[in-house]
């Protein structure tokens, strides 16, 4: 029942919030919108009035609020949609091959990660009576071989096991800090991170955070995998604003660590690692070495661990070592060296 | 959870008013199926905007309405009145348009559209997009020939000719009929009916060596998948290293000792499980089958000779 009177709500908000040029006061708002008619006011009325606010944003309405000059006080502010909101339905018309792509795009992230905006982007797009991309496949029509959908041929899933993604993305729409415990890789015990959250990126397979580390006072790229505690939010203590272009620029920047950062390997010809290294981006073959490109020494020597006795380090030593020495715990830890000599009794 | 917050919300209400609008007159039944909802949920966002009191503020504002005979005798919904998005629509959230850019991003590649077609669509979206950061990129991966002659041939149905190779054996040539191309996490699987075996079987793209086509007919039926899991195995992990695990877990992990958790993993073939643990970094211990736990130091005994020793 809440939900259908909150649905009901929001609903005439926003007809209120279109309907006007010069914005309502949220006086004005509490006396003509259906759902705030009648309510006491208070810090109920406000609290719901909050939410309501939050969820025509979760829809990507963004209100605008302008309060007359020199007035603190938010009793004279005037709320309304923000121009570029709304659109001509006809931007999200589209023909049937770019209707066969979206489709396949949206269901890239069934199971997580961009679910909830792929979503509403699909609802979005639905009302294109035309479009019907994202629903099961069965219940696509044009299924004959030769006009099956692109993705009855291609399935393509990105999961983000990463728990924090969630969290994180509430936080960067709201302007909130972010803290939570961080294992750097190649660190054995996590610390406590306040992050200003800016973006999220996907390379080479790894979620990561990119955002402003307020300790440090400057910019980092956090791994999600690697947020081992819940992730809390905070009012920000000073306010902030994402950087233009954050996404591309810190992805840039990662191509371009991937770029001059490189392993020299031998490997075992035919191998597993030997067929996947040569699949990596950047591998190259030298001197009979195969040399590939990483974006952390630590990262990449769990990676090279993983591949056991198929590869072996040349060069740089430093990445040798790494690696030497997470084999020489695998071994400790499955009863080997240590154990022989009776140091775990 | 996710699935339905998208579907109850006044997200479904504003969608359903362009779409009835457009369709001119169209049944609940064909909404549901449209929008992937129960009928009944149509019905109620019906009566929530066509019906209900919209607001009713000040009197500037008028009702939307449909012809009411029509949805109560009939279940049509046919717009007879849109007082407001007469010309506009609610743009895509700077993040929606990044979930589907970044989506494309991931499978354009693998698609029969040409590069600058996937291109344009992208540049179209961004202009369909309200204003704001760019909070979300991903990194395209380029797809491999190989990839699109399955994906072709999957399309017409024709049988291919892999030369196939698996960890630690020699090239070996499969008759398959290529049934999916799956991309997951960034590997790419062929899924098809191995046709000397006549059975389902999944093949590592960058396993394949080269790719022809085969003379062997299309098989009639496709066999059943099977999915050949030899048991299981326990092993303790730091949050980090379980997290690197999960998708082989069968079990949610249970938090022991000193900050570390334990938890199950599927061995459905013994090498790829060693991998996968020692790609922990030494994060991850398993703990029993016994067996299991010998190959491992087996492993990193073996690897740290072929590594040779550290320089003096």
């Amino acid at each position: 029942m809440a939900r259908i009177e909150a649905e009901e709500r929001q609903f005439s908000l926003l007809l209120a919030l279109v309907d006007t040029r010069t914005g309502f006061t949220k006086q004005e708002l509490f006396e003509r919108v259906a759902g705030y008619q009648g309510q006491r006011p208070g810090d109920a009325l406000e609290r719901m009035f909050e939410r309501d606010k939050d969820a025509l944003r979760e829809l990507g309405i963004v209100i605008d609020v302008t309060a007359p000059a020199g007035d603190d006080s938010n009793h004279e502010s005037r709320y309304r949609v923000l121009d570029g909101v709304l659109g001509s339905p006809a931007e999200l018309q589209f023909d049937a091959d770019e209707r066969d792509l979206l489709d396949l795009a949206l269901r890239v992230w069934h199971e997580g990660g961009l679910t909830e905006e792929s979503q509403r982007a699909a609802l979005k797009l639905r009302a294109d009576p035309e479009f019907r991309g994202g629903l099961p496949l069965e219940r696509v029509p044009g299924r004959r071989v030769d006009h099956a959908p692109t993705a009855a041929l291609v399935q393509a899933r990105q999961r983000p096991r990463e728990a924090p993604f969630a969290a994180l993305k509430r936080a960067a729409d709201r302007g909130r800090e972010v803290v939570f415990d961080y294992l750097k890789p190649g660190e054995r015990s996590p610390r406590t991170r306040t992050v200003q959250p800016w973006a999220t990126v996907l390379f080479r397979g790894r979620w990561m955070l990119v955002g402003h580390d307020v300790d440090a006072d400057d910019s980092r790229t956090f791994l999600m995998q690697r947020i081992v505690s819940p992730v809390r939010d905070r009012a920000a203590r000073t306010p902030f604003e994402v950087p233009e272009a954050a996404a591309a620029t810190a992805l840039a920047k990662l191509e371009e660590i991937w770029d001059g950062a490189t392993v020299a390997l031998r490997v075992v010809p035919g191998s597993d690692a030997d067929i996947r290294l040569r699949h990596r981006p950047g591998t190259e073959e030298r001197d009979g070495l195969v040399v590939i490109h990483h974006a952390d020494r630590h990262l990449v020597a769990d990676e090279l661990a993983g591949f056991g006795a198929d590869v072996a380090v040349v060069w740089p030593e430093e990445v040798g070592a790494l690696v030497r020495a997470r084999l020489e715990r695998i071994r400790d830890a499955h009863g080997g060296a240590a154990a022989a000599e009776g140091s775990a009794a | 959870m996710s699935a339905r917050r998208a579907e109850s919300g006044l997200g479904l209400l504003l969608s359903l008013i362009q779409y009835a609008t457009a369709s001119g007159s169209v049944s609940v039944q064909d909404a549901a199926a449209h929008f992937g909802v129960p009928e009944a949920r149509i019905r109620e966002a019906v009566v929530r905007v066509f019906m209900a009191g919209v607001p009713d503020g000040a009197g500037d504002f008028i009702r939307f309405d449909i012809d009411f005979d029509a949805f109560e005798d009939q279940d049509l919904i046919s717009v007879t009145m849109r007082p407001a998005f007469e010309d506009e629509t609610v743009r895509l959230s700077p993040r929606e348009a990044s979930a589907l850019i970044a989506g494309l991003t991931l499978v354009g590649d693998y698609t029969d559209a040409g590069a600058e077609r996937v291109e344009a669509l992208r540049a179209k979206l961004r202009r369909a997009a309200s204003q704001g950061a760019d909070t979300v990129a991903v990194d395209a991966p380029g797809a491999p020939r190989t990839a699109q002659v399955v994906r072709d041939a999957i399309r017409h149905r024709r049988a291919l000719e892999l030369a196939y190779r698996k960890p630690g054996e020699p090239t070996a040539s499969r008759s398959v009929a290529p049934t999916r191309l799956e991309l997951r996490d960034g590997q790419v699987f062929v899924e098809g009916v191995d046709l000397d075996k006549q059975a389902m079987r999944t093949f590592r793209l960058d396993r394949i060596e080269a790719v022809a086509p085969s003379a062997a007919p299309w098989p009639e039926s496709l066999p059943p998948h099977e999915r050949a899991v030899a048991g299981t195995a326990e092993v303790l992990a730091t949050p980090a290293a379980a997290a690197m695990l999960a998708d082989y877990a069968t079990s949610a992990p249970v938090e022991v000792d000193g900050g570390r958790v334990r938890l199950e993993i599927e061995v459905w073939s013994e090498a790829s499980v060693l991998r996968a643990v020692a790609g922990c970094g030494g994060d991850a211990e398993v703990v029993a089958p016994a067996s299991l736990r010998d190959a491992m130091r087996r492993f990193a005994d073996d690897a740290l000779s072929a590594a040779g020793p550290a320089p003096a």
